[in-house]
């Protein structure tokens, strides 16, 4: 396939006359930066590949609303921000009522189980997901786009609707939450 | 034997060391990130020579760090664009609203057919203590009839 050079204007006029090529280009052109958005979220790789299927049938199917005064990348990642982040919400929701019911039935927790059988090596991946879960949505989005992603901060101001001040101030509060949960996590030796 | 006043140094210098700690663990991912000013980093390199519990929250704290950076690693599926154009082709984008709908109104079909069961449980509890009661009245009755010396009506065709 021949890679051609285009501007996002074009590739947008492209996509919405039908041409599958552009559409391809697009897609490789921002599959890495999305499924690492999604990863970084939601911390499991079959789960950010769906959610990044998710992310570009939706690029696809609403490309002719896409206004030209944002960024293409700005305007995808933002999809892939809020997917992942409403995946997250709903399995919490399901996480919630599953673990109604083993309390009800007096059988073990999610938790429980996974703990269980976990390398030190995966533990601390567990416990590092969860200290980033624990953060506030806004500063969870921020520190992860500066961190994973190596966005800059206009950049994550854009995706996450807040002012270039605004994405500071929550990039330096997520480190410092962030923090004091894997300190804490030292401290009572569980980590 | 130990002097109040060497216990009262003790505790000002560990008062002293565990001040410094706090300070250097609210500070550390800061220090990794290298975001510290030459001589604020130096501060803290010079606690960490001196304190072990510090250098260990430090090593904990850059290998979550490094967790991070391992997951850059991971790359997305290669058939990512071929599951896309798959998944196009077989939707159907009328089926989403319907389903939608139906999701919306879930919960208000599972409040209603809750709301329904517990009257019509309250009711049939409410008829049955009824049958209860008029079933005792009755047996009342047939006890007063059975426990008669004579029938009434053998009196009433006597007296005629």
């Amino acid at each position: 396939m021949k890679l051609r050079i285009v501007t996002d204007q074009h590739l947008i006029r492209e996509i919405i006359n039908g041409d599958e090529i552009a559409f391809r280009h697009l897609v490789e052109e921002y599959s890495k930066q999305v499924f690492h958005i999604c990863y970084a979220i939601v911390h499991n790789q079959d789960d950010a590949d769906d959610l990044s299927q998710d992310v570009f049938i939706e690029v696809f199917r609403s490309i002719s609303r896409f206004r030209s005064d944002a960024r293409l990348s700005t305007w995808i990642y933002r999809i892939a921000v809020n997917k992942s982040l409403n995946f997250l919400r709903k399995r919490k929701r399901q996480s919630w009522i599953q673990s109604f019911g083993d309390l009800i039935s007096f059988q073990q927790t999610e938790e429980e189980r996974t703990t269980e059988n976990l390398s030190k090596n995966e533990l601390r991946a567990l416990r590092l997901h969860e200290a980033i879960d624990s953060l506030p949505e806004n500063q969870r989005s921020a520190f992860l786009l500066h961190k994973l992603n190596d966005l800059s901060q206009p950049e994550i101001a854009e995706i996450i609707g807040t002012t270039v001040k605004g994405v500071e101030s929550l990039i330096h509060r997520a480190k410092i939450n962030l923090q004091k949960k894997i300190i804490t996590y030292y401290k009572n030796d569980e980590w | 034997m130990v002097t109040a006043g060497f216990l009262n140094s003790y505790c000002q210098r560990n008062k002293q060391s565990k001040m410094d700690c706090n300070k250097f663990q609210a500070r550390i991912i800061f220090l990794h990130d290298e975001e510290l000013t030459e001589n604020e980093k130096k501060e803290m390199m010079e606690h960490m020579k001196g304190c072990a519990d510090c250098t260990m929250a430090f090593a904990a704290l850059s290998e979550a760090l490094s967790i991070l950076a391992q997951e850059k690693e991971i790359l997305p599926n290669p058939y990512l664009f071929s599951k896309i154009k798959t998944r196009l082709n077989s939707a159907s984008p009328d089926k989403r609203p319907t389903k939608t709908v139906f999701a919306r109104l879930q919960p208000t079909i599972f409040i209603l057919l809750l709301i329904i069961s517990v009257y019509t449980g309250t009711s049939l509890g409410h008829s049955f203590s009824k049958q209860i009661e008029i079933q005792s009245y009755t047996d009342e009755i047939a006890l007063y009839i059975n426990e008669m010396q004579t029938e009434p009506l053998e009196n009433f065709l006597l007296e005629q």
